[in-house]
């Protein structure tokens, strides 16, 4: 029964895409209609998969595997495999629920779009690419999902973006592009390494991260491991919108709107994190452990860096922007450290990021769809007219800054006792972070709802009941989270170990 | 009965979770008879836990798995030692006083049953703090106790005064946060475990998983850090700055958080971790002089302070620090017992000044006030007793345990903290009855009509004043030769000394008493009789310290400059340059491909397909190279 669940949900959305492509254009409510389907089974799946997942094995599950492409004699006499092969594991499964979480959420949240059909259509080939990215088993069959991602974003920000949409649009696509290339590059020579060691060529992540743990360091040497690393690495930083990559992100974030800006910082950006655990930690943990002094310097930077400029920015999806690379930060420090509380720590800080970014882009979308801005100056004592949404931009910035009791604490204790660890110096610059989360926020959420109201905010309308599903969902998991761990730990917790029984040797 | 301490915590959460489900415009009565019966219950248990205690001593930690890291577990649970049972009993005896004050204090709010959510997701936080057996649960309401401050300190958020009182409350505190964050960790990293019994028995056999640092030095480092977290909350100086200003919150806020709990926290931590403490004479050495000059230095703006909050709050600044001195200098039982009385005798006197406050129409400058004793004779002998006690008079509370401090910093050999001591015991008998006179005696200096219309409050009000006054007469005398000193035996467990323990010394006693009179006395002479002027003082000989004393010694003013202001700049200056330089490179490139493909121009029509298609003969082109480069195509 589980056999094609997988399939089911990575393709619903593009099905829902087809479907609107029949649908008349004027017709604004069904296209809605259609993208709410097509996002809410999937995640119906998804939670399906979740109840029958065992999270005391370490392997995948409900896998789906089928030959898809030969090419013959691509090396040496041996024909190139191609599989459409899908899986989850303690690693994915986290992701999977987040991406499904979100997505749906993210069609909740999005209101009188103009051009509503072709909105929902990119909108749903976006969510398959972003499904297909967390569950694909071939290396192959993962980059063309991630380009899958690419082209609807360009238009999603290119058509119902701000004023500067079209500069910002392009801008997303030379940086992702550019990432894509150098994942690409890692990928096929991962696979070219691999089918020396096997003599079979294939694409295959189980297959070559195999290889690669068998393989003797006289066919494998760990020079060519940490230069594909570092060519992978790279494109992660640009990926994950890390110092100096990161300009993208907040342009966008400041450009997007509010349902886009929710699955970019919720589900999108975390893909690179997700390649970074997977391929980095999983396949090439020798150097990933080379370079941990680089990738616990360049954590540490970003942590300090973005929450400084974070510090002093005006428009609110800049500054959650910026939180959020200082956040993502924390998750290089953790991996950094290449033991089970940092792995651990990184995943959950991954995870928890998407659920508060989700959260407060869509506060900050219901903020302007009221106000008419979200430059934070310009806001002040909402908590009068709109004391519920003021009420869960409290909770979301205090989440947010680390609040124990919520997703962000636990995330960033984990992260640090791993971090601690192996860096100590570094990790107690990194805790800067902390104080400075607390600053900019409390900092920018008072300026929004405390203090005396004025006039023109006088009297604007409250949360509509529709707005408190996607609030009181992610506050609810963010809650879950932070209060019983192991509701995420659990998952994750064998994946991660049988990843640093390999690292310790 | 020790089994069933997980309740206490537990009532208020659920009061806190059924006002939540009831809504804001939940009726006043029903609120509040929620909350105080939840705080009642939980008093009720604490007493039979506190008795059981009393007659079996401490229990083992009741546990339960929370997460798994690999192969370690973190767990949750609860403890009942003797200090935290009474911890419990004052937490809950307090909380229920001033849940039923607030019913008179905040009738016709607004918001009335927000209040009283926030005030019992407070007491829920601050009993799980002190029933936490390890210390990742402490930290972890630790952080909730500082949220409800924040939460309670803004409660008046329109007003720009609260709003930043509550943020600068959060953020230095948080700044001690840290401290106590990396000691936490660290002490994980190097033991392995969360739990007191754990990390003291590695710390007793000095054994880290630690390579960089040797272990004594590991001890000093990780018990100094974790001090400084209790330098936050505590409000110790250099951190103590946010207390005062916290004054802009509700009345029976400061009375409850800011008096007598959780403030508190710091010192009870530093209490029950005392066996890191101890293995660090270095440590302790640090922590008695932080406390010795808190004690001062708060007592000295003390005396000029015309607030009538802001004076008291300067002056738990100043008893904390004497706390956290007797602490430095190993006077465990003096230290935790001065904590238990002056909880008592400070939220009176905070409530005492609700009452004044509530009266005149929320005015607090005590220069506008004056001849109160006629309209609020309840008050003023209920604010007298507080003043009394916090002098340090004998028989009442504060008499007894700050005497137990000067003793202890003497025993020590510390001349110096004890000297300290000894002047700031003198600063805080006189500018507490600066307040007194300035309040109750002499003429009224503010409207005549608000003077006429005021009057004592109902008995929701007078009640917590006239049970905290008992407390602040009896409970010194608990541990007090006429007792044989009871509060120790049963701190202590009735199993060995924690820290250094004397014997009174009357002579000390007396002298403690002498200074105190001195003080009242001279309070007297400025602001009863009238003999000494003193604003011939302060704008005479005396203007310069006058001066330093009413500023604050200008701390916020240092603060500002020195650190506000340039981590503004570094923001503003890395913001410039993430724009010019970070994304201008990106721009200058994207410039130059596009000169550079000026004469491909009218191929690129502006379509995605274009930018796909060079983007995938990159891509291409770069596998090309790869695969050569790895050897792969021939």
């Amino acid at each position: 029964m589980m056999g094609n669940l997988l399939t089911l949900i990575v393709f619903l959305p593009l099905l829902g895409a087809l479907i609107l492509g029949f649908v008349p254009r004027s017709n604004d409510s069904q296209p809605k209609a259609v993208a709410m389907i097509a996002t809410l089974l999937p995640l119906l799946f998804a939670g399906i998969l979740y109840a029958n997942f065992d999270s005391g094995q370490t392997g995948m599950q409900f896998t789906e595997s089928h030959d898809w492409i030969h090419i013959a004699h691509a090396f040496q006499d041996k024909s190139l495999v191609i599989g459409y092969s899908l899986g989850v594991d303690g690693l994915s499964m986290p992701f999977l629920l987040l991406t499904a979480v979100v997505t749906f959420l993210g069609v909740l949240a999005t209101k009188h779009m103009h051009r509503a059909k072709e909105f929902y259509i990119w909108y749903l080939i976006l969510v398959t690419g972003l499904y297909g990215c967390f569950l694909s088993l071939d290396l192959f069959l993962f980059f063309l999902f991630l380009e899958m991602t690419l082209v609807p974003m360009y238009f999603l920000i290119g058509i119902w973006g701000g004023d500067r949409k079209g500069q910002v649009a392009t801008k997303f696509l030379i940086y992702r592009g550019l990432a894509s290339v150098g994942i690409l590059v890692a990928f096929v020579a991962l696979a070219y390494k691999a089918a020396m060691v096997t003599g079979v060529m294939t694409m295959d992540m189980i297959a070559i991260t195999d290889a690669f743990a068998k393989a003797p360091a006289d066919v494998i040497t760990s020079s060519f491991k940490q230069g594909i690393f570092l060519v992978l690495f790279l494109a992660i930083l640009i990926e994950e919108a890390f110092f100096p990559f990161h300009t993208w992100l907040p342009d966008t974030h400041e450009q997007a709107p509010t349902s886009i800006s929710m699955v970019v910082g919720g589900v999108l950006m975390k893909i690179g994190a997700y390649v970074l655990f997977r391929i980095g930690v999983g396949i090439l943990p020798d150097a990933v452990q080379y370079f941990a002094t680089l990738i616990a310097v360049i954590g540490v930077i970003n942590i300090v860096y973005a929450a400084l400029v974070a510090m002093v920015q005006r428009d609110w999806r800049r500054l959650l922007a910026f939180s959020a690379i200082s956040h993502m930060g924390v998750v290089l420090l953790g991996v950094a450290a290449m033991n089970q509380a940092g792995l651990q720590g990184g995943v959950f800080m991954t995870i928890s990021s998407g659920l508060l970014s989700g959260l407060l882009f869509f506060l900050i979308g219901a903020i302007k769809e009221r106000t008419g801005t979200t430059i934070i100056g310009a806001l002040g004592g909402l908590s009068k007219p709109m004391p519920i949404l003021a009420g869960f931009l409290l909770v979301a910035a205090l989440g947010s800054l680390g609040l124990p009791g919520m997703s962000g604490f636990i995330s960033e204790i984990l992260a640090f006792m791993g971090a601690f660890k192996a860096f100590p110096v570094l990790s107690a610059v990194g805790t800067l972070g902390i104080i400075l989360a607390a600053v900019y926020l409390l900092w920018a959420m008072q300026r929004t709802t405390y203090g005396p109201t004025t006039a023109q905010l006088e009297g604007l309308p409250d949360a509509r009941a529709v707005e408190y599903v996607p609030m009181v969902v992610l506050v609810a998991l963010i809650i879950l989270i932070g209060v019983y761990p192991s509701i995420l730990g659990d998952l994750v917790n064998h994946t991660i170990s049988s990843y640093v029984t390999r690292i310790g040797g | 009965m020790v089994q069933n301490a997980w309740l206490i915590p537990l009532f208020p959460l659920v009061a806190y979770l059924l006002l939540f489900v009831l809504g804001r415009r939940a009726q006043e009565g029903i609120v509040t008879a929620i909350s105080v019966l939840a705080a009642l219950a939980g008093f009720i248990v604490s007493l039979l836990i506190l008795s059981d205690v009393h007659a079996n001593g401490a229990s083992a930690p009741y546990v339960f798995h929370w997460l798994t890291v690999g192969q370690n577990t973190l767990s949750m649970g609860f403890e009942v030692t003797p200090l935290n049972a009474m911890m419990l009993t004052v937490v809950t005896f307090i909380s229920t006083l001033v849940l039923l004050f607030s019913k008179g204090y905040l009738h016709g709010d607004a918001r009335y049953s927000v209040f009283y959510q926030y005030l019992n997701l407070f007491i829920f936080s601050m009993l799980g703090l002190v029933i936490s057996p390890n210390l990742l649960q402490v930290y972890i309401f630790w952080e909730l106790v500082g949220l409800c401050s924040f939460l309670l300190v803004g409660f008046w958020y329109f007003k720009p005064e609260a709003a930043a009182a509550a943020k600068k409350a959060f953020i230095v505190t948080r700044i001690g946060d840290v401290g106590l964050f990396i000691g936490i960790v660290l002490i994980y990293v190097a033991t392995g475990t969360f739990e007191y019994s754990g990390v003291f028995e590695a710390f007793e056999a000095k054994k880290f998983a630690i390579d960089w640092i040797t272990p004594d030095h590991f001890i000093t480092l990780v018990a100094i850090l974790m001090f400084i977290g209790a330098m936050g909350k505590s409000a110790q100086f250099p951190l103590h700055t946010w207390l005062p200003d916290a004054m802009e919150g509700p009345t029976p806020v400061s009375a409850l958080i800011h008096a007598a709990t959780m403030v508190a926290a710091g010192v009870y931590l530093v209490a029950r971790a005392f066996p890191i403490f101890e293995a660090s004479p270095d440590a302790l050495t640090v922590i008695g002089i932080i406390g010795g000059i808190t004690a001062i230095f708060a007592a000295l703006i003390g005396l000029t302070q015309n607030d009538i909050k802001r004076v008291v709050a300067y002056s738990t600044v100043s008893q904390l620090g004497y706390m956290v001195m007797a602490l430095g200098v190993s006077a465990y039982a003096a230290s935790t017992f001065h904590l238990m009385t002056h909880a008592f005798f400070k939220a009176l006197l905070f409530l005492a000044a609700g009452s004044v406050i509530h009266a005149i129409h929320h005015n607090q400058d005590i220069r506008f006030m004056g001849g109160l004793w006629k309209k609020l004779p309840l008050t003023g002998w209920t604010f007298l007793i507080g003043a009394l006690a916090l002098s340090g008079i004998p028989p009442f509370a504060g008499f007894w345990s700050k005497d137990e401090i000067l003793l202890g910093a003497l025993k020590s050999g510390n001349t110096t903290l004890f000297v300290l001591g000894l002047i700031a015991a003198f600063c805080t008998a006189f500018y507490i009855f600066r307040v007194f006179f300035m309040t109750f005696t002499g003429e009224f200096r503010g409207e005549k009509e608000v003077y006429e219309h005021a009057h004592e409050s109902g008995s929701v009000m007078t009640i917590p004043l006239v049970l905290l006054s008992i407390m602040a007469i009896v409970a010194g005398l608990l541990n007090s030769p006429l007792t044989d000193h009871a509060f120790e035996h049963f701190i202590f467990g009735g199993g060995e000394e924690i820290g250094k323990v004397y014997d009174t010394e009357w002579w000390l006693a007396g002298l403690a008493t002498v200074v105190a009179l001195a003080g009242i006395g001279l309070s007297y002479l400025m602001y009863k009789s009238k003999s000494i002027n003193p604003e011939a003082l302060a704008n005479g000989p005396l203007r310069p310290f006058y001066q330093l004393s009413l500023n604050k010694f200008y701390v916020d003013e240092l603060y500002h400059v020195a650190i506000v202001k340039p981590v503004v700049w570094i923001g503003h200056i890395l913001n410039f340059i993430d724009k010019w330089v970070v994304d201008g490179i990106v721009h200058l490139f994207g410039e130059g491909t596009y000169i550079g493909s000026l004469g491909l121009k009218y191929s690129q029509n502006g379509q995605v397909q274009t930018y796909g298609l060079v983007t995938l003969i990159g891509a291409l082109l770069l596998i090309g190279a790869a695969m050569y480069a790895v050897g792969g195509v021939k």
